[in-house]
């Protein structure tokens, strides 16, 4: 294929400004017979309608990088960007990021607090076994006399709100547990919105003003 | 990992494009296009469709932009998403406010001049397809946004 003078490919680019894992997840893999431009649109477009968004974006690029000129896909991706840039700036997207900073490292800091309430969970339940077993241990066998039976209840007795501030404090661990997970969820959600983002500005500021992405071809072989 | 066959497909960057031949033609080797693909993707190009693809002369068609050349299939999923996505969020799409354009690329480099601003905007607002083809990317744009701005 020849490539004018004046396209710069995406492809070219993309690893210039992201990081290798991340730009192999929207240039590699790519597996489909293809007619025309129009062909690649539509495989786009049904990609985004299924929610498959890399997919939609490692579509575009391809189809970009072989038709610089096909405005429906152009105009796909503009309508895109554009779009999701309005949706940053009404949803709590802003909020989050003002609350997160870095969305990466809150994530990281989730995973650890969730850690260690695991940890703490094992650590409740092992204290929690050693107080049953204790129990068990005062328990009269059947040819003790009823008056054991009684040391028995009584240290049941004893063991029993310790026994209970163990479940308790478990289960409050277990509810944090699950707060950090949805908290998680959405901050994966918002990494990934950030993501499609940066992508989306790289591809339009490449077919808008290619020359600016010009060096990048005397760096590659 | 299945099994390789040759690609007898070739893009039609151009309209004039003799794609019609170029299906037809089982003969002829279009290295240059699985060239191309392997060189982008770094993975070879394998289709099980490719063959079937290219004995059908059926599928010979030109690129267009109208929504009625769409697949059939893909006219009706619009359809349906056009009917269900609030007719205000597809308008805003497509009536967007052009002075939020660069504001809304916000490039993270500084040294973006004036000319190159200008360029952008330029550029963008050429990007329109016919009416029809822009309604369906709002439409389908608008309930992409629907579902991926759900946090949880």
């Amino acid at each position: 294929m020849n490539i004018s003078k004046n396209v710069v490919p995406i492809k070219k680019v993309l690893p210039k400004y992201i990081e290798e894992d991340k730009c192999n997840l929207y240039l590699k893999g790519l597996n489909f017979a293809y007619i025309d431009s129009q062909d690649i649109y539509e495989k786009s477009l049904d990609a985004l309608i299924k929610g498959n968004n890399n997919e939609c974006l490692k579509i575009m690029i391809f189809g970009l990088d072989m038709d610089r000129k096909y405005t429906p896909l152009l105009n796909l991706c503009r309508t895109m960007l554009f779009g999701l840039s309005d949706l940053l700036k009404t949803s709590d997207f802003e909020t989050c990021k003002h609350k997160y900073k870095n969305f990466k490292d809150q994530k990281s800091s989730l995973l650890k607090k969730i850690n260690d309430l695991n940890d703490k969970i094992n650590d409740l339940d092992n204290k929690l076994d050693d107080v049953r077993e204790k129990s068990e241990e005062l328990r009269p066998t059947s040819f003790i006399t009823k008056k054991l039976f009684l040391f028995y209840r009584l240290a049941l007795r004893k063991t029993e709100p310790v026994k209970q501030e163990y479940i308790f404090e478990k289960n409050n661990s277990a509810l944090v547990i699950e707060k950090l997970q949805d908290e998680i969820l959405k901050l994966d959600k918002l990494i990934e919105i950030e993501e499609v983002t940066q992508i989306l500005k790289l591809i339009v500021e490449i077919c808008a003003t290619p020359i600016r992405f010009e060096w990048t071809l005397s760096n590659s072989n | 990992m299945g099994f390789i066959l040759e690609v007898n497909i070739k893009m039609a960057t151009n309209k004039n494009d003799d794609i019609n031949n170029v299906i037809a033609d089982e003969n002829t080797d279009f290295s240059g296009v699985s060239n191309t693909f392997d060189l982008y993707t770094s993975e070879k190009f394998i289709d099980p469709n490719a063959k079937v693809l290219s004995k059908n002369n059926d599928s010979k068609r030109e690129s267009t932009e109208n929504f009625n050349d769409l697949k059939p299939d893909l006219q009706y999923k619009i359809l349906t998403i056009q009917n269900q996505v609030s007719k205000d969020k597809i308008d805003k799409l497509l009536n967007r406010d052009k002075s939020e354009d660069l504001k809304n690329l916000k490039s993270d480099d500084p040294k973006i001049t004036e000319s190159e601003q200008k360029a952008i905007m330029k550029n963008l607002n050429k990007w329109e397809s016919t009416k029809e083809i822009n309604v369906a990317n709002a439409s389908v744009v608008a309930s992409w946004l629907d579902k991926f701005s759900k946090l949880k």
